[in-house]
């Protein structure tokens, strides 16, 4: 039971510390886009672009926490 | 799949037929006036009446935006005579301007009540008579709030015997009236007690008791409020009587003065003018008979050839059904003319990738109803709400495939059918997802095909764009030198070629740009498998989603089982977090829709960056 524990743990922190990381960056890049687009509208398409382009870090999370939870159940 | 053809024209004639031949073209409302280079020739100038207009253009739209005249009010007739317009409204803004000014110096003097009679309720707090506050020179006072009165009395009483202190019932607001000379140590003393002192520059010169004043402002002040109404009553009135007449002159004005400075961009000589632009292949011939109609002979069309620097403006062509979804392709920069637009794969893949995610029968008819609800209110967004629409109704259709209401598997005790269910067969929807997204990148690198083709030829396009596919063969190498897949060892090796051969032919196409470029092409390999992996969120925001409906629901069903008053917080419960659950949804999958459209599978093939096709005379 204690091991399930640990393994729900590192499926969480898989997808918690990704999620971070997808944060950090686009903190940072949607600051900038919303300068851009404040300057000129048409940037709307390309700083929506520019901005989505960390969450794919967390979409990886999400993968290794379900391969995590699959190795330990089987 | 590409953009409207067009022909690049170039219409040369006399000055003397210039004015109808400017009308013409305004009403056929199909060519597109490129800009004269200045460099190369003259550029013409604006007609006579192009100052007037302007002037009543402007005179018009601060009119709308003073008297705050909706914009799409329709126009009452069609055209104007200018002058006695222009004239018309001049002395209708010098009235409403009369009015707005009146209106302001009225607010400024109800700011000035409001200070007084801020100052007037603390000095009530202590009653003395106003004209005590300037009665003579020697005299100096402080007024403000204090700690505590009595500690300030003991304070100045060190410094001066000459002095009067007068406090409220609290002891928390005070008046001191001390000899002047000593007024600098009295201050320094008071400010270390925590003195903040308030200022009284509207009350002092005043007469009579707080109260009396105040009432009088009071009074002053319900007059104004009461001329306030009156005047924008009057207001009200203008701008109903005259509304449709101005936003008529405003249309009118716009239209005449969009003809007066075309010559803008025209080239000219003494005699003649010349006009360069693009009009759609198909409208060349119509063009041609309408000018040779109106100046017979004497105006000389010819079309020519487009070369690589022309920049093209761009009409997307598409079908009706596929229309809402050119705003996403217009959101992103139109393709270039040579470019294919991805318009009718867009109608396709949006749609499905957002009601995959979304995938409730219950939320696609909220969102349903929503964006038709939203299209009939808001008259704008057209576009935008249609393609949502459009995409609600695939969420419907994927609901009824995972049998899922408002995340629920089973309606009122009946077991919906489904195909697959969404909380139970993770693997199965993130293969799913995955093999959506091998199908749709590879669908982007074969238009990037076509567009390499079509623009650098088949050696680029099969560097540059079919490597990837050898690339994505080789998967099944790297899997298995990471243990995660068995593979049979001819198989293997022959992944493991076409990778090296992938690559190879990657960094050939990249060696191009320099040397670094053949060193990006390994690295630049890997985007793919992340660009195919990133498809996943297909599979996670739907989970997502469907986890949350039924968290929702068992928290409410907890308290429909315990009856009486609960029932009312379930209601409360399930309304609340499925209002959540949708509004999350809806952007959500919108968000992760679009993002697949722009980042996977837009990269593989668009540039972009078109100018708009705008042909003059139409209006936006």
């Amino acid at each position: 039971m204690a091991e399930a524990g640990l393994v729900a743990i590192g499926a969480g922190l898989a997808i918690g510390l990704s999620a971070i990381g997808a944060a950090l960056a686009e903190k940072e890049i949607g600051a900038a886009a919303v300068g851009a687009m404040a300057e000129k509208d048409e940037f709307f398409g390309k700083g929506l672009l520019m901005t989505v382009i960390p969450e794919t870090l967390v979409i990886f999370g999400l993968v290794i926490a379900i391969m995590i939870l699959q190795l330990a159940s089987g | 799949m590409m953009p409207e053809r067009m022909s690049k024209v170039m219409v040369i004639g006399p000055k003397t037929v210039m004015q109808p031949v400017i009308n013409e073209l305004h009403s056929i409302k199909a060519m597109h006036i490129s800009e004269q280079k200045p460099q190369e020739m003259a550029t013409g100038e604006p007609l006579r009446e192009a100052e007037k207009l302007s002037e009543t253009l402007v005179t018009a739209r601060s009119l709308i935006s003073h008297l705050g005249i909706n914009s799409t009010c329709p126009p009452a007739r069609k055209t104007f005579g200018t002058k006695k317009d222009a004239e018309k409204i001049k002395e209708l803004q010098k009235e409403v301007n009369e009015k707005l000014d009146k209106l302001k110096a009225l607010d400024e003097r109800i700011r000035a009540l409001q200070q007084l009679e801020s100052e007037l309720t603390l000095l009530s707090r202590i009653n003395l008579p106003l004209e005590a506050y300037s009665c003579c020179k020697s005299l100096t006072y402080f007024a403000g709030h204090v700690k505590n009165a009595d500690e300030a009395r003991k304070a100045v009483a060190k410094i001066t015997e000459k002095f009067e202190l007068y406090s409220s019932d609290d002891k928390k607001f005070m008046v001191i009236f001390a000899e002047a000379p000593k007024r600098q140590e009295i201050q320094d003393a008071l400010t270390s007690l925590g003195f903040s002192d308030i200022s009284l520059a509207s009350a002092t010169g005043m007469k009579g008791s707080p109260e009396e004043n105040m009432k009088r402002a009071a009074q002053e002040k319900a007059g104004i409020e009461s001329q306030k109404t009156s005047i924008n009553a009057e207001l009200k009135k203008l701008k109903d009587k005259w509304q449709e007449i101005i936003t008529a002159i405003e249309s009118s004005a716009a239209e005449q003065l969009e003809k007066a400075e075309a010559p803008l961009r025209f080239g000219t000589t003494k005699n003649t003018f010349l006009i360069t632009g693009w009009v759609p292949s198909e409208s060349l011939e119509k063009l041609n008979q309408r000018l040779e109609r109106i100046a017979s002979g004497k105006i000389y069309l010819k079309e020519l050839e487009i070369e690589d620097t022309d920049k093209v403006p761009v009409k997307l062509k598409n079908i009706k059904y596929a229309k809402p979804f050119e705003f996403f392709i217009k959101l992103r920069g139109l393709p270039l003319y040579n470019e294919i637009d991805p318009t009718p794969i867009v109608f396709i893949s949006f749609p499905l990738f957002f009601g995959f995610m979304l995938g409730d029968i219950g939320y696609g008819l909220v969102t349903l109803l929503l964006a038709i609800a939203l299209k009939k209110l808001l008259g704008k967004g057209k576009d935008l709400l249609n393609s949502i629409a459009i995409a609600s109704a695939t969420a419907i259709l994927f609901g009824l495939i995972f049998g899922e209401f408002f995340g629920e598997e089973a309606v009122l005790g009946y077991e919906l059918p489904h195909i697959i269910s969404r909380a139970h067969h993770v693997n199965e929807l993130l293969a799913a997802s995955i093999i959506f997204g091998i199908i749709h990148i590879n669908l982007g690198l074969v238009l990037g095909f076509y567009n390499e083709l079509k623009n650098h030829g088949l050696k680029k396009a099969i560097l540059g764009k079919a490597s990837w596919l050898f690339i994505e063969l080789g998967i099944g190498f790297v899997l298995k030198l990471l243990g995660i897949m068995a593979l049979p060892q001819p198989l293997f090796y022959a992944s493991g070629a076409s990778l090296l051969l992938g690559v190879s032919m990657l960094a050939a196409a990249e060696l191009e740009e320099g040397i670094l470029g053949a060193f990006k092409a390994p690295i630049e390999s890997i985007t793919i498998f992340s660009n195919i992996l990133s498809y996943a969120r297909l599979m996670a925001v739907g989970l997502a989603s469907v986890q949350l409906a039924i968290i929702v629901n068992e928290f409410a069903k907890e308290f429909f089982r315990q009856g009486g008053l609960m029932i009312l917080a379930g209601i409360a419960i399930l309304l609340i977090g499925h209002t959540i659950n949708i509004v999350l949804g809806i952007l959500g999958a919108f968000l992760h829709s679009l993002r697949l459209q722009y980042v996977e599978f837009f990269t593989k093939f668009f540039k972009g960056g078109s100018e708009p096709y705008k042909p003059f005379g139409e209006r936006n």
